[in-house]
């Protein structure tokens, strides 16, 4: 396998390396959608990708299994994992390694199981898939087990049953069974919770929360709280660009890009003095086809300079493990 | 299920209910007296007297009623004015060869139609998909009498492949070559009734194919290592069937119109062409009894689609066919 | 939880609104239990936030307010007027007065119809002005105050964001000049960046025209944020009703405590023991016996199975329905 340059140290278990991606519009055009995304999944750790709507993040999930639509396009870069880069397999090794080394959870669990196959089945063929050697008999039992795992009652009653017979909350965990079913490296889950009740949320979150550690996580969601719960590392995204990196207690507490500070002191808080105002950003986020030229957030933002209209701003480190994309940092003023 | 098949089982009864009384009351609303609607005036006055008592005509319509769906569950439904034999007898001569032709219709409907639409679906807006659409429209838009007149010329006249009529070159002859007669003579009424069917076929299975192929749990299928033609045949065929079936199963009664046209075309002894004798002939009471035999088996033919449905869809199957 | 002295605002008594959701023909009525039972008071200029998960009877709750289902009981006074027993004329003059914003106003606007247009209609219908030039100037005077340029009276909603449409929706409430705003999860379906902008809109909006809100939303921080007392609901039932800080101090049904807990908040320092509730929301259909959440509370003794507990005072304005809560 190629050796690529910037490579992180070998507890990196699937790096971003300045990936880039598009899509194809009405009349053919590549209209840039993430633009050199470079970051990585420790082993064992859970990074979570925060960012509104539309910033790219389930298609930065998505890219890592290659399971993007027709439309969309790689424009450039690298996905490793381990030493492998993911973009030169083929379709056939591709299978092999989702939902076996990496496996996805989606968003919404109402229509992400197919409604006339049983529960059972849907999880016994992840492992029919990757673990050939299973007998039916026990993928069956391993079946049973992995719904009990997830906290499914009487599990070897509801194994024959159908997605219909199933809230939300434990369609959720369904899904769960079935991702972890072969022990991934990594596990992807876009937006786990958020069509669900904050209670039903609360069970699949401290779900996750104990599943934690046998794999690494990439946790792609718009709420901070959950990564606070769950993450260690996290990116902010806005506008298909990573504005910030860094460790939790650093987003959390220190963050320095004024998207990521602004995100932050928009959020109204369950503690502390009720302000009459919250912070509020200016304007919106624009979509893909009218991404703005420099720095995509400068339009919004209270500290725009000149150069932020024209040129994009370097992600710029500003200590191990904490890197920003925002001209404040990046040596241009000095 | 058992409850859903109950409740589909009832609904086909009632169905199968009103059409009798539908059919009951037409022939006694009908501006022209009744009675010479039901007993042959031919007959002598003895007789028509005779038969008039049988059908209670002198009674109250209530009364007549209940005699009628008697004799109904006895399988009386009268005599035919033009051939005097019990109409029950007429039309069991004639059901077999319907029968056959939409059979065999449906079962190539279905067996080229089904995977031709799925192919299209999964190869959509490639050069095969666009084909067969051209084909789909052209083939629905098509005039069955139009299209069977062509056939005739062609094959009939100037090729002289195949008979232009009936079901089989009388004398009927026995075995195999009696097979193989009928054969040829199916060819084309079973042509142009399927170029209309398997084209809704088509039409459908593509359509919900595209549809299905778009959900959620096939990007999941995909997202566990499975290749396209797993996903393919075990999540989204079944899913995609729930509609093309139940289309099938309405495309049934649709089937019937185009049978009477197509049977009368091909002179094929069926009860299409028997309704359209009847008209000619004015035979009521064979008229009556063809109609009330189609409506019970467009009812069948739906009540078994359900049960189809029910079979693949545990939505259905499972909660009574609330859901 | 109103002083005597002062007659409220808004105020409701056992509001009880059931769904015969039965579809068969000859089977006997299913009732969704949507509302049940429901008494609060809202003063002039407050905010009363109603917070619940779904299916707890929340915009029911708030359509029976504005007199837009017939409740199976109950009464609602506005202004000390009963709503239900009302003159048709009168019923004009308070339906002016009371307006009703959705999640996604887009589902209420015509596609083919101009922003302006939409905003105006209900200006027209209820004769608040007339002649062209005058309703023209009073779109545009309340497109900015919404926060839009008064030239979008010209564009269809299709070429609006969600936070935009949101302006729209609230922008066609205020037209007839309202006293009262019912808001039914105007900000779900927003981002955070955008939900802070409307928040912020509706805080201004109050303070600049002295509305009164009901705010309705599944999210306990924006609820906080935006009431001045809070109403918890279960399965149709109201649990708890305090003063904001009241319940954020001394939550006493142990569903707004789990509630609570259950909401991850973005600050690492709270290292509060997060109470996780067991098993799902129950059917409306069938609510459980005894008291509803009793399936699944984590605090329920045998009783709770059995007895329903009745709405009691555990403080100023804190009212609970818990045989055992805390006061
Ligand atoms: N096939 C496509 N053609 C055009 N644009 C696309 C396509 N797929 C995605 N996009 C655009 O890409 C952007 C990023 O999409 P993505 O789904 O990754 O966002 P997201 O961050 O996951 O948002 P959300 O929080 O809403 O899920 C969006 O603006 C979306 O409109
Ligand atoms: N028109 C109706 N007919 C029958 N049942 C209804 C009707 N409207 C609401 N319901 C039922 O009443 C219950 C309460 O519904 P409601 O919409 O008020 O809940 P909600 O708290 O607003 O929920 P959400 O957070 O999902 O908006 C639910 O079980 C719902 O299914
Ligand atoms: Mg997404
Ligand atoms: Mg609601």
């Amino acid at each position: 396998m190629r050796e690529v340059q910037g490579r992180q140290a070998p507890d990196d278990i699937l790096i971003f390396d300045n990936y880039s991606a598009g899509y194809l519009d009405d009349d053919g055009h590549i209209i840039n959608l993430l633009d050199s995304l470079s970051f990585s999944v420790k082993e064992g750790r859970a990074l979570g990708i925060v960012g509104e709507s539309g910033c790219g993040k389930s298609i930065t999930g998505l890219s890592a299994i290659r399971l993007l639509s027709k439309q969309l396009v790689v424009q450039g870069g690298a996905i490793f994992l381990g030493n492998e880069n993911l973009l030169e397999k083929t379709e056939r090794e591709m299978q092999d390694i989702r939902g076996g080394k990496i496996a996805m959870i989606f968003q919404e669990p109402m229509t992400s199981l197919n409604p006339v196959l049983s529960v059972g089945f849907q999880i016994e063929e992840v492992l029919a898939r990757h673990r050939p050697e299973l007998s039916p008999d026990d993928r069956r039992s391993s079946a049973i087990e992995l719904l009990r795992e997830v906290g499914i009652s009487a599990p070897e009653k509801r194994v024959e049953d159908y997605p219909h017979q199933f809230s939300g909350g434990m369609r959720q965990r369904v899904m769960i069974a079935m991702a972890i079913a072969c022990h991934p490296l990594l596990l992807i889950a876009d937006e786990p919770t958020t069509a669900l009740d904050v209670t039903i949320q609360a069970q699949v979150l401290a779900l996750m929360k104990r599943l934690k550690g046998r794999g690494s996580l990439m946790l792609i969601t718009h709420n901070l709280g959950i990564i606070a719960d769950l993450c260690e590392e996290v990116l902010v995204m806005y506008a298909g660009r990573i504005v910030e990196k860094a460790d939790v207690e650093t987003i959390l507490k220190k963050p320095i890009h004024p998207y990521t500070q602004g995100l932050i002191a928009s959020i109204p808080t369950l503690r502390g003095e009720r302000q009459k105002f919250l912070y509020s950003i200016p304007g919106m986020v624009p979509a893909a086809k009218n991404f703005p030229s420099g720095c995509r957030f400068h339009p919004r933002c209270d500290r725009c300079m000149d150069l932020c209209r024209v040129e994009a701003p370097p992600l710029t480190k500003i200590r191990d493990g904490h890197s920003v994309r925002c001209h404040l940092y990046s040596g241009a003023l000095s | 299920m058992a409850e859903y098949i109950f409740r589909r089982l009832m609904k086909s009864l009632l169905t199968v209910f009103i059409s009798i009384m539908l059919t009951f009351l037409i022939i006694r609303l009908m501006p022209a007296d009744p009675v010479s609607l039901m007993v042959d005036p031919k007959l002598s006055p003895e007789v028509q007297e005779q038969m008039r008592k049988n059908f209670g005509l002198d009674k109250p319509i209530y009364t007549q009623f209940g005699i009628y769906l008697l004799n109904l569950l006895k399988g009386d439904l009268g005599y035919s004015f033009k051939t005097r034999e019990p109409v029950i007898t007429v039309l069991m001569q004639r059901l077999p060869w319907t029968i056959l032709l939409m059979f065999t219709t449906l079962i190539m409907s279905l067996a080229i139609g089904l995977p031709v639409g799925i192919t299209a679906a999964k190869r959509r807006n490639k050069l095969f998909d666009r084909v067969v659409n051209v084909l789909i429209t052209l083939a629905i838009s098509i005039f069955i009498p139009f299209i069977s007149f062509a056939f005739l010329y062609l094959f009939g006249y100037r090729l002289g492949l195949l008979p232009t009529g009936g079901a089989y070159t009388p004398p009927p002859t026995q075995g195999f070559a009696y097979v193989l007669d009928v054969a040829r003579h199916s060819v084309l009424p079973t042509i142009t009734l399927f170029l209309g069917n398997s084209a809704t076929v088509i039409l459908y299975s593509r359509n919900s194919m595209i549809d299905v192929l778009k959900e959620d749990y096939i990007r999941t299928a995909f997202a566990k290592g499975w290749d396209d033609r797993y996903v393919t045949r075990k999540h989204a065929l079944k899913n995609a069937l729930i509609p093309t079936v139940t289309v099938t199963g309405l495309m049934i009664g649709s089937m019937m119109g185009g049978a009477i046209m197509t049977e009368t075309i091909y002179a094929w002894p069926g009860v299409g062409r028997l309704i359209y004798d009847s008209v000619n002939a004015m035979d009521y009471p064979v008229l009556q009894g063809a109609f009330l035999m189609l409506s019970i088996t467009v009812v069948a033919m739906n009540f078994i689609t359900d049960l189809v449905v029910a079979k693949i869809d545990p939505r259905i199957r499972l909660s009574g066919g609330r859901a | 939880m109103s002083t005597k002295q002062e007659q409220p605002f808004l105020e409701a008594k056992g509001l009880t609104k059931h769904f015969n959701v039965s579809h068969k023909l000859f089977s006997k009525p299913v009732w969704i239990h949507a509302v049940d039972d429901v008494s609060f008071a809202v003063q002039r200029g407050e905010t009363l936030g109603i917070v619940g998960e779904s299916g707890s009877g929340k915009s029911t709750l708030a359509r029976l307010l504005l007199n837009l289902i017939e409740p199976n009981a109950g009464s609602v006074r506005f202004k000390g007027v009963d709503l239900f027993s009302m003159t048709k004329s009168k019923e004009s003059t308070f339906r002016r007065e009371m307006q009703m914003v959705f999640q996604d106003p887009y589902a209420s606007l015509n596609p083919r119809i101009k922003i302006g247009e939409a905003i105006a209609e209900p200006i027209r219908a209820n004769r608040v002005m007339d002649g062209k030039s005058r309703i023209e100037a009073r779109v545009a005077e309340l497109l900015e105050m919404v926060g839009l340029s008064a030239d979008v009276a010209h564009s269809y909603p299709h070429e609006f964001s969600g936070g935009q449409r949101q302006r729209i929706g609230i922008a066609r409430a205020l037209g007839v000049s309202p006293e009262f705003l019912v808001c039914d999860e105007v900000v779900s379906a927003l981002d955070v960046s955008i939900q802070s902008q409307i928040l912020n809109l509706f805080a201004e909006l109050k303070e600049k025209l002295g509305l009164t809100y009901i705010f309705i939303s599944h999210d306990f921080s924006v609820i906080r944020h935006v009431s001045d007392h809070i109403l918890v609901m279960y399965l149709g039932e109201a649990v708890e009703i305090a003063p904001v800080d009241e319940l954020f101090q001394n939550p006493a049904h142990p569903y707004t405590r789990a509630l609570i807990s259950a909401i991850p908040e973005p600050d690492l320092d709270v290292a509060s023991e997060k109470i996780i509730l067991e098993g799902d929301i129950p059917s409306a259909e069938a609510p459980p016996r005894g008291c509803r959440f009793s399936t699944r509370c984590y605090m329920a003794r045998e009783e709770c199975g059995i007895r329903h507990a009745e709405m009691a005072s555990i403080g100023e304005n804190h009212l609970v329905r818990c045989s055992f809560a805390l006061g």
